[in-house]
């Protein structure tokens, strides 16, 4: 029997703020804990959570962007249990006045564009970090109270690979959005799966297991595919799957069962009444729709389309937006969409990987490198030159001339050099040089030129016609 | 209205409440009292009433995205029995199974 796999994901979406969600403690990564907590977030008798005003827009933004229909009236609520990351013994989130449902993400498969629908958006805050030791378990509430988006979508993915485009889509979105850092390694995007397997043309959903615990795109890939492939195994040898939340270890590439000492289920949700509803400001969704920049998908579009670029380097440009705009500003001065792509794509992409650096920190701006490139696009420099001077100008801040200069494959001063090619001439132009002798002395810019040709216009310009005069004056 | 001792013992257990059976017979006293005396909305005509989430008309209240001062490590676990290093202790709360067998 086939199987088919049936995926949903949760994802977690730490708010780029630089505040937590109910109260003005910094949100820093790597602190010293506990240092970067108040008597709001630590949950301490009377007192008062205030929403931030700046998380609320970021969510607003991305509910936009991604489709959602916004909640006219929305509100939190607690969501109740005991945990000791969990200074308050509830969380502030949202239950069933979410203030986004529905929406959208589009992602590509090998048979095509797909949409994967969402089933909400919702706000709530973080809790904080508990270490594990065999002594007992170690709290740093530094985290608790980071403003969260929880992005939920339906069981519409059908395999591993998909789960990890829709993730990497979703990221360039919330980048594009600039609605969270998506660093996966420092948790500011988190993602728990929900996945069940059933034989292909079963209506009914499988019996499905959580996952949680995966830390990178390619963690989820492979930590879904065990999954699947376990299910599976476990079906066709005659077994059930268990209801499970299951903890994906990336060390050992396999899953064990987690096993909370006691796991409420039984949130018994109530609306927060230290926070006030929210009223939907239709004028407010305006402002921030017409502030959409364009997303990472339909930019991905246009450069196939405006650049005539493959949807693979397409692709590589768009993942990061200023890496984007860098290659946009540059095809803009250059004029040429495929020369700007290439270059983006090899020389200035390696050097960002190597250095380990963000596009802004590139030692060429789009400015110089277009000064280069339009050299390279009239011919007057050999790609194999172009190469060396673009590693020159990452340690210099010499003019183009001077690097060229410097490297020799720029202007060709040396007559020894010279002269063969202003023989040639004199030679294919014979006409021409009988003119000159016969008193038409306009007619030595026509043999400059010429020269000048052949030499792919490095020629130095004066001594080349110090050269023509000298032959021409030696009668040869 | 009428509570099962079953329903006490859940609710105690989720608080993390350890009753004997005399508190239990006399909590579950106490929350039918709440329960029944709460029930008598029901009496009520509440055909045209719009449900309400808050007990104040008040919506949209914010505050700008401005760092304040924490109070620091050594005042935020001055108060704690069991500390170790910058961190509260607590007793472990998580242990995992071996990993799942095909
Ligand atoms: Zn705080």
């Amino acid at each position: 029997m086939e199987y088919e796999v049936v995926v949903g994901l949760e994802v977690h979406a730490q708010l780029a703020t630089r505040t937590k969600m109910f109260c003005g403690c910094p949100v820093r990564f790597g602190e010293r804990p506990n240092s970067l907590v108040c008597p709001i977030c630590l949950g301490l008798p009377g007192v008062l959570p205030v929403v931030n005003e700046s998380a609320y827009h970021m969510s607003l933004r991305t509910a936009v962007a991604l489709g959602c229909e916004l909640a006219s009236f929305t509100k939190f609520d607690r969501k109740n249990y005991y945990y000791p990351d969990l200074p308050k013994n509830y969380q502030i989130s949202q239950y069933d006045l979410p203030f986004a449902e529905g929406g959208s993400v589009p992602i590509s498969t090998p048979g095509g564009e797909k949409s994967i629908r969402l089933v909400r958006v919702h706000m709530e805050e973080d809790a904080g970090k508990l270490v594990h030791t065999p002594l007992g378990s170690l709290v740093d509430l530094n985290r608790a109270g980071t403003p969260l988006m929880e992005i939920v979508s339906e069981p519409d993915l059908s395999s591993p690979e998909e789960a990890r485009s829709y993730l990497e889509e979703l990221k360039r979105m919330l980048e594009y959005l600039e609605v969270c850092d998506c660093n996966m390694e420092e948790g500011s995007l988190r993602c728990d799966a929900n996945l069940s397997v059933r034989p292909v043309g079963q209506k009914e959903l499988g019996v499905k297991t959580e996952i949680k615990n995966m830390n990178s795109f390619s963690g989820v890939e492979k930590a879904l595919t065990y999954e699947a492939g376990r299910q599976i195994r476990t079906l066709v040898a005659g077994g059930v799957i268990e209801q499970a939340t299951l903890l994906w270890h990336e060390d050992r590439e396999e899953t064990s069962v987690m096993r909370t000492k006691e796991h409420a289920h039984d949130y018994r949700y109530f609306p927060e009444p230290d926070l006030s509803p929210i009223v939907l400001d239709a004028k407010k969704v305006e402002q921030i729709r017409g502030e959409l920049p364009e997303l990472p998908r339909t930019r991905w579009q246009r450069f196939q389309a405006d650049y005539d670029l493959s949807e693979y380097d397409a692709e590589v440009l768009i993942r990061d937006r200023a890496l984007a705009d860098y290659f946009e500003d540059l095809a803009g001065r250059v004029g040429q969409g495929k020369l700007a792509a290439n270059w983006v794509t090899n020389q200035v992409s390696a050097v960002l990987n190597e250095r380990k650096i963000p596009v802004a920190e590139c030692p060429v701006s789009s400015d110089r490198l277009s000064e280069l490139l339009l050299r390279v696009d009239s011919g007057d420099l050999s790609k194999g030159m172009a190469g060396k001077v673009f590693d020159s100008m990452l340690g210099s801040d010499a003019s183009l001339d001077q690097l060229i200069e410097k490297l020799g494959g720029g202007q060709i001063s040396d007559p020894d050099t010279l002269r063969p090619l202003v023989e040639e001439v004199f030679g294919e132009q014979a006409k021409i040089v009988e003119d000159i002798r016969g008193g038409k002395d306009k007619a030595k810019n026509a043999l400059f030129g010429k020269v000048m040709g052949k030499t792919r216009g490095r020629g130095n310009p004066e001594v080349v016609r110090g050269l023509i005069e000298e032959l021409l004056a030696s009668g040869s | 209205m009428e509570l099962e001792v079953s329903t006490v013992k859940h609710i105690a257990h989720l608080s993390r409440l350890e009753l004997s059976d005399s508190e239990l017979e006399r909590f579950r006293g106490q929350l039918m009292d709440i329960l029944t005396f709460v029930e008598s909305l029901a009496d009520l005509d509440l055909e045209s009433v719009q449900p309400r989430v808050h007990a104040v008309e008040v919506t949209n209240q914010f505050r700008a995205d401005h760092p304040h001062e924490p109070l620091g490590t050594e005042e935020v676990l001055a108060g704690t029995a069991d500390r170790q290093g910058d961190t509260f202790r607590v007793p472990v709360v998580v242990d995992t199974e071996d990993v799942l067998e095909d």
